[in-house]
Order: C-alpha cells, then sequence, then structure tokens
C-alpha cells in the first residue's frame, strides 16, 4: 500500500481513530498493529521475516550491550545481523535467476537496518540508553510512516516521543497540512515532470540535445519532489500521532558547494553517513593527514552508492560525489577563499550541475548507458524533437508543473520569513482559503503514478 | 477530539461540495465538446483521427441535425465497442459514422492506459465495467467513484473540458514535416508499422452487429494518413482495408475518406492527423457520404 493511495487515506483514518479512541495504556500498541497491518498489506511473507530477525536481533543485542560484558562482540554481532539481512532481502535479489530460490526484497529493509546499526553503536557508546520495552523498539523499526523509505531516525529522538500521549489539535492540524503539501510535491509536480523525464530516458536517441539536458535537470527535480513529498506525507502521518520525524531536505538545489549539499539532501541519510561511517574511517586512517579524509569521503560515498544498490551506475555516482568533495578538501586556502567570492548564484548554478552529471548516472540502467547520455546532450540542439516532446506533453502539464514549481518557490520564500505558527494565527478566511486551494489542487492535478516513489526501491 | 472531528467533517464537508461543482462544470464542458446531452441524430465514434479530422459544427450544419462527436485520444478499437454501446443507450442516433485508421487492428493502440480517458463517463454502467476491468489498482478505481473530480486529472480531459467551457476550442494549425517524417521511417519507425489482429476484428465485428442491431446505420469512415507513412508499409495498408471490409460486412457501409488527401502534405497537422483545413475538406467529404445514409433512415421511417 503507498502512503500516495486512495486505500492509504483510508487506513490512515481508521489507524487515527483506533489510536485516539484507545485508552492511554493501548496507543502504542495500537500503532504496533496498525504498522502490521500496514506491512501485511504488501503480502509478500518475506517481509515479516528479514523485519523480525532484524528488530529481534537489535532488540536482543541492544540489551546484551547494555548489560555490559564482552559489548564489543554482540556490537559486531547485532550489526553483522543487520548486514546480514540487508545482504539477504537487498542485494541477493538483484543476482535475479542465477539464485536456486527466489528471494525478493523486502520492503523498506535499507532504512531499517540503517536505524538498527545507528542504535547499536549508540547504545555501545553510551549516547542512548538500551530500550527495554519491546513494543516500543519495534515502533522505533517499522512504525509505518516511515517504514518504506525513512526519515533514518535515532533512537533517543524518536523513542522519547513513544509516551502514550493523545490527539492534539495542533499537531493534527499541522499533520494534515504537512501530509496534503507532501502529497502535491509527489502527485501534483513529480509524477507530472515523471511523464516528460519517462519519455526523454526511454529514447535517448531520439531526444539528444536539449531535450535530453531538460530531462536531466526534469529528472534533478522530480527525484527532489518525490522523495520531498514522501518526507512530508510520512511526517504529517507521524504528527496525527504526536510523532515528529526528522526532515530530510533543506532546499538542497540552492547549495553552494557540494558539500554543502549534502548537508541540504537526504539529511537522516548523509548525518548517518557522517556519523556511522565517515568518522570512524577517517578516525582508523587520522595518521595520514590531509589523505585520511579523502580515503573517508571516497570509501563513504562509494558505500552511499552501493546501498542504493549493487550496480555499477550506483557506485560512479557514489564515487563522483566522493571525487567533488575531495577535490574541494584538496584545494589550498587561496583557492577556497576565491570560490567564495563568486556570486552565489554563479556557484548554485554550478554545483546544481555537477550534482545534475552525477544524477545522470544514478538514473541509467548502466554507467555505459549514462556515457552515452552525456554525449548525446552536448549533440546539438535537436529543437524538432523538443517540440514534438512539447507536443506529445501537453501545454497542460507544462503550466501545471510551471505554476507548482512557482508555489512551492514562493512557499519556500515565505518560509525564510514566516513560520508555520503565523500562518496557522492567519484570519480563518485565509487559512481556510489555502487549504482549500491546496485541496482543489490535489483534486484536479494529480497524476496516476500508481503511488510508487522512487525512493522506495532503495 | 471533538474539535479535531467536528473541524474535520466541516473541511470534508466544504471539499465534497466543491468536489461536486466541480466535477459537474467539467461534465458540462465535456458533454459539450462531444455534443451530449441532447437528441442526437448522428453519432461520430473514433480516437484521435476522427476527433482532429471532422468538425461536427460544420457537419451538424451541413447535414442539418444534431451531431455527437464521441472521440477520445489514445482509444482503441475495444474502447470504442464500450463507448458506442455507452452511447447508443444514452443518444438513440439514426446513423453512426465509426471512425477506422489503419491502425484499427494493430493491437491495444497506440496509448496506454487510455481507458482513464473514459473516466468521466464511469456512471455509465458499461464504461464502468470497462475502466474497473481495466484499472491499475483498486485504489485509482475506487478513488473516482467516491471522489468526483479525480475523473478529469488526466491532462487531456481536462484540457478538453476547460477548453470546451471558455468556448477556445484546440485548432491544429501547423503542417507536417515531411522531411522528418521521411527520415523517420528511413530508420524503421516500428511505432508506425499496422497489423491485423484477431482480437480486435472480432471487437469491431461486434460492434458492427451491435450498431446494426440497434436499427442505426453504420457508416465506417476511413481516415486518411500522409501517403509517406502508407508507402512505407503498403503490404499491411492492404490488408488493413481487406480485413476491414470483410468485417465491415453488408451491415456497414465503407467510407475511404483517404486516397484524394494522403498526397496533400499541406493539410496534414503530423502523420496522422488533419490539420484544420484538412479538417474542413474531409469533414464536407464526410456529410456528402452521410447524408443518403441519413434520408435512407428517414424514408425507412415513414
Amino acid at each position: 500500500m503507498s502512503i500516495a493511495s486512495f486505500a492509504f487515506f483510508i487506513f490512515l483514518g481508521a489507524a487515527w481513530f483506533a489510536w485516539a479512541l484507545s485508552p492511554p495504556g493501548w496507543r502504542l500498541r495500537m500503532l504496533v498493529v496498525s504498522s502490521a497491518v500496514f506491512y501485511a498489506s504488501y503480502l509478500d511473507p518475506v517481509m515479516p521475516v528479514a523485519a523480525a530477525i532484524a528488530t529481534a536481533a537489535t532488540f536482543m543485542c541492544g540489551r546484551g550491550i547494555a548489560r555490559g560484558r564482552r559489548k564489543r562482540l554482540i556490537l559486531i554481532v547485532g550489526i553483522s545481523a543487520n548486514l546480514a539481512v540487508l545482504a539477504v532481502w537487498k542485494y541477493l535479489p538483484s543476482l535475479g535467476s542465477s539464485l536456486p530460490l527466489r528471494v525478493a526484497v523486502a520492503v523498506g529493509v535499507s532504512y531499517y537496518c540503517l536505524q538498527a546499526i545507528s542504535y547499536l553503536v549508540d547504545v555501545y557508546l553510551e549516547v542512548s540508553e538500551a530500550e527495554g520495552d519491546f513494543e516500543k523498539f519495534l515502533l522505533y523499526m517499522l512504525f509505518f510512516p516511515k517504514v518504506v523509505q525513512g526519515p533514518i531516525e535515532r533512537a533517543h529522538d524518536f523513542l522519547s516521543q513513544l509516551d502514550g500521549r493523545g490527539p492534539d489539535y495542533e499537531d493534527f492540524r499541522r499533520g494534515v497540512l504537512l501530509f496534503a503539501w507532501g502529497l502535491f510535491l509527489k502527485a501534483v509536480i513529480a509524477d507530472r515532470l515523471a511523464l516528460y523525464v519517462g519519455s526523454v530516458y526511454g529514447d535517448v536517441a531520439t531526444y539528444r540535445g536539449l531535450p535530453l539536458l531538460l530531462g536531466t535537470y526534469a529528472y534533478a527535480f522530480q527525484l527532489y519532489f518525490d522523495f520531498s513529498g514522501y518526507t512530508k506525507m510520512a511526517q504529517g502521518a507521524a504528527l496525527l500521532f504526536r510523532i515528529r520525524l526528522r526532515d530530510n531536505f533543506n532546499a538542497p538545489y540552492l547549495a553552494t558547494s557540494v558539500a554543502e549539499f549534502w548537508r541540504r539532501w537526504h539529511m537522516s541519510f548523509s548525518s548517518w553517513l557522517m556519523d556511522y561511517l565517515f568518522r570512524p574511517v577517517q578516525m582508523e586512517f587520522r595518521a595520514l593527514g590531509r589523505a585520511a579524509s579523502v580515503i573517508a569521503l571516497l570509501v563513504t560515498f562509494a558505500l552511499s552508492g552501493l546501498w542504493h544498490g549493487a550496480t555499477a551506475g550506483f557506485l560512479v555516482w557514489g564515487l563522483l560525489h566522493g571525487i567533488y568533495l575531495s577535490v574541494g578538501h584538496l584545494l589550498p586556502k587561496s583557492a577556497t577563499r576565491a570560490i567564495r567570492n563568486i556570486p552565489a548564484p554563479v556557484r548554485i548554478f554550478w554545483t546544481f550541475n555537477l550534482v545534475c552529471f552525477a544524477w545522470v548516472f544514478f538514473r541509467s540502467d548502466s554507467a555505459g548507458m549514462a556515457v552515452r547520455i552525456i554525449a548525446g546532450m552536448f549533440d546539438g540542439l535537436n529543437l524538432p524533437a523538443l517540440a514534438a516532446l512539447a507536443q506529445l506533453h501537453r501545454k497542460t502539464n507544462l503550466l501545471i508543473v510551471g505554476a507548482g514549481l512557482a508555489v512551492t518557490a514562493v512557499v519556500r520564500l515565505a518560509g525564510g520569513r514566516w513560520r508555520i505558527e503565523d500562518f496557522f494565527r492567519a484570519p480563518p478566511a485565509v487559512r481556510w482559503g489555502a487549504y482549500h486551494a491546496l485541496g482543489i489542487c490535489l483534486l484536479l492535478f494529480p497524476v496516476d503514478g500508481g503511488g510508487s516513489f522512487l525512493y522506495a526501491q532503495f | 477530539m471533538k474539535k479535531i472531528v467536528l473541524r474535520s467533517v466541516a473541511y470534508a464537508l466544504l471539499l465534497a461540495v466543491t468536489d461536486f461543482t466541480l466535477s459537474a462544470s467539467l461534465r458540462t464542458g465535456l458533454d459539450r465538446y462531444y455534443g451530449f446531452g441532447r437528441p442526437v441524430k448522428v453519432l461520430c465514434i473514433g480516437n484521435s483521427h476522427l476527433d482532429v479530422g471532422v468538425d461536427s459544427t460544420i457537419l451538424e450544419r451541413r447535414l442539418g441535425v444534431p451531431v455527437a462527436k464521441f472521440a477520445v485520444s489514445g482509444t482503441n478499437v475495444f474502447d470504442h465497442l464500450v463507448m458506442m454501446r455507452a452511447a447508443l443507450r444514452e443518444l438513440k442516433p439514426d446513423v453512426v459514422v465509426y471512425g477506422a485508421s489503419r491502425y484499427l487492428f494493430t493491437g491495444r493502440g497506440r496509448g496506454v492506459n487510455q481507458y482513464r480517458l473514459l473516466y468521466p463517463y464511469m456512471d455509465n454502467p458499461h464504461i464502468d465495467a470497462h475502466v474497473a476491468r481495466n484499472t491499475g489498482s483498486w485504489s485509482e478505481y475506487s478513488s473516482r467513484k467516491v471522489v468526483r473530480t479525480l475523473r478529469y486529472n488526466d491532462a487531456d480531459t481536462l484540457n478538453l473540458a476547460l477548453r470546451s467551457l471558455l468556448g477556445r476550442p484546440l485548432v491544429y494549425s501547423g503542417v507536417v514535416d515531411s522531411v522528418a517524417l521521411q527520415a523517420r521511417m528511413a530508420a524503421g519507425a516500428p511505432e508506425y508499422r499496422a497489423r491485423v489482429d484477431a482480437e480486435n476484428v472480432e471487437a469491431f465485428r461486434t460492434l458492427v452487429k451491435e450498431v446494426s442491431a440497434s436499427g442505426a446505420r453504420l457508416i465506417v469512415a476511413y481516415m486518411p494518413v500522409v501517403d509517406i507513412l502508407r508507402n512505407h508499409d503498403a503490404a499491411a495498408e492492404v490488408k488493413v482495408a481487406a480485413a476491414l471490409a470483410g468485417a465491415a460486412g453488408a451491415e456497414a457501409g465503407v467510407v475511404n475518406l483517404a486516397p484524394s488527401l494522403e498526397n496533400r502534405h499541406d493539410l496534414f497537422y503530423d502523420g496522422t492527423h488533419l490539420n484544420r483545413h484538412g479538417q474542413k475538406i474531409l469533414t464536407e467529404a464526410l456529410a456528402s457520404a452521410v447524408r443518403p445514409a441519413l434520408e435512407a433512415t428517414w424514408l425507412h421511417r415513414q
């Protein structure tokens, strides 16, 4: 069940009523039941098995580490168990027909395994306490709004909110607004951009030149709106139950450097990489001085690429980001100062293009295809193909995407000056007018993208 | 809790009223575009070839009777069978004009998910059953059952409905780029190849029988494409024409509107669709073909 589907809206309403009407002592149990129902809706028997192994192993290892004996060994066992789950239910299926038995990808496995590893390390380092309540721990791992594609939560942030609190009007209206806004980003903007991207990337020979370049830019925005839309929906759905989830995005395409891009893009994942991969690797090689950071960057981003999938395209995408950051790290201070003096719009444009260049490898079926696409982008303007695409996708689509982007830009600009509290203090006519406008957009302009999200496949 | 429920119900009611108003307005626009909502004598059914190729206002003027044109882009013969059943039931026309193209018997057509374009008419049981059969998911179908405005969220449908409401019809005024099309043919262009699939022929035969059983006369109008396409795939053209004549049998008259137009590239918007100028010429030719059938029905009634 996709969280952008009609079935999910009905499920969410039912889950909320079950939770809100339960006595305080039963509220967490209701959330566990709802999460189980949500997970069961995928109708795949292997998914609960993968989730059960990861959850049970992590819970027991966490308790073992907290007891203080053979901490390091238990930590290694716990991490290994999660890596094994990841290997079996994420990477083995990619081997496909060469396997003697069918293994399916378990939904959400990449996300809850990373959460599990961070939990174990935090308990080991005594940053967090081991959770003693299995019900709460189960929710930390498998809470339904975030189980499919995050955000990747930290245990102490999430578990501290599970205190059986009941419904609250402020959280409810914020949650509904966030959820609806996320749905707008996904169904109105991302899925409409997907129509253009799908045409161009589906026939790169015909759409070489400018259509391919614009298709790559469109893909960058499709990916962003698809994933940030999901995150907002997940945050909104969680807030209905008075649980705050981390944000994943902070206008990443306005970053003035690749390093800043990674502080703004998929933040729950990038901070996980920083804390549990980059820093330990950097510490390991610290004797090498500046080279330690370069090694740590390359290792971290290569693994980050492979986390998305075991393909050459993802590996090259990760390594490209590792190289961008390493070059930035190795630049002499005078060069860094000179770059800082370049006007911000130029740096934003440059960074965006570097990121888009890497996205080509991320989107392509293979690294070879990506190279062909990059070569094709600079093969003339090909205006007839662009005109044919415009005709194929109609002015209506272009208008809706354009209007949607304008609205998100306005919300982004307004967000710098106003807070959501200011909006809720506005006169009822303004608030209800805004709710209504959003509702009409969601009625009139969504695209049937099948409810699937790009990042759910990772 | 009480405040949450009350506000939620209030907003849901507001949204329901909006949904009803919006969908009713869009439905009015679409009905106006297709010529529904009034008794008609001539019903045209087809896909974009017919939609772009025939101006129903001119046809109405020439024939002196109300005409409905239920032509939906991307639809195939299986969709047309359902559209025809729905329209026959609602409109009870004397003459049915079926817009056939050389791709009539080629698989499921060139579009995908074209059943979605029929969502606005899912209140009709024939169309409802058809979209329910073809729908991708329970969510997609049931959301449209409950929320009526969602039936119009396809860009083409929305565009048609709004343009019709605003009185601004879409005009195809460009001319096909013959050189580019020629080059595309030279490169193979598998998407332009036509073939004859038995399943499609059977569906068409059913359509002919059902129109005949309803008492209406059927005219199959064979729509033109640029001769570049026909020459590229001449053998298929012969097979399609033979299959069409065979399936139409004695119950339907096949009018070939193609020969005089196909070498006039200035009349085409692209390889398969006429432009505004071509549309006028084709509509006049169609009116001449329909008039005798219409008169025959009147004579038959008298």
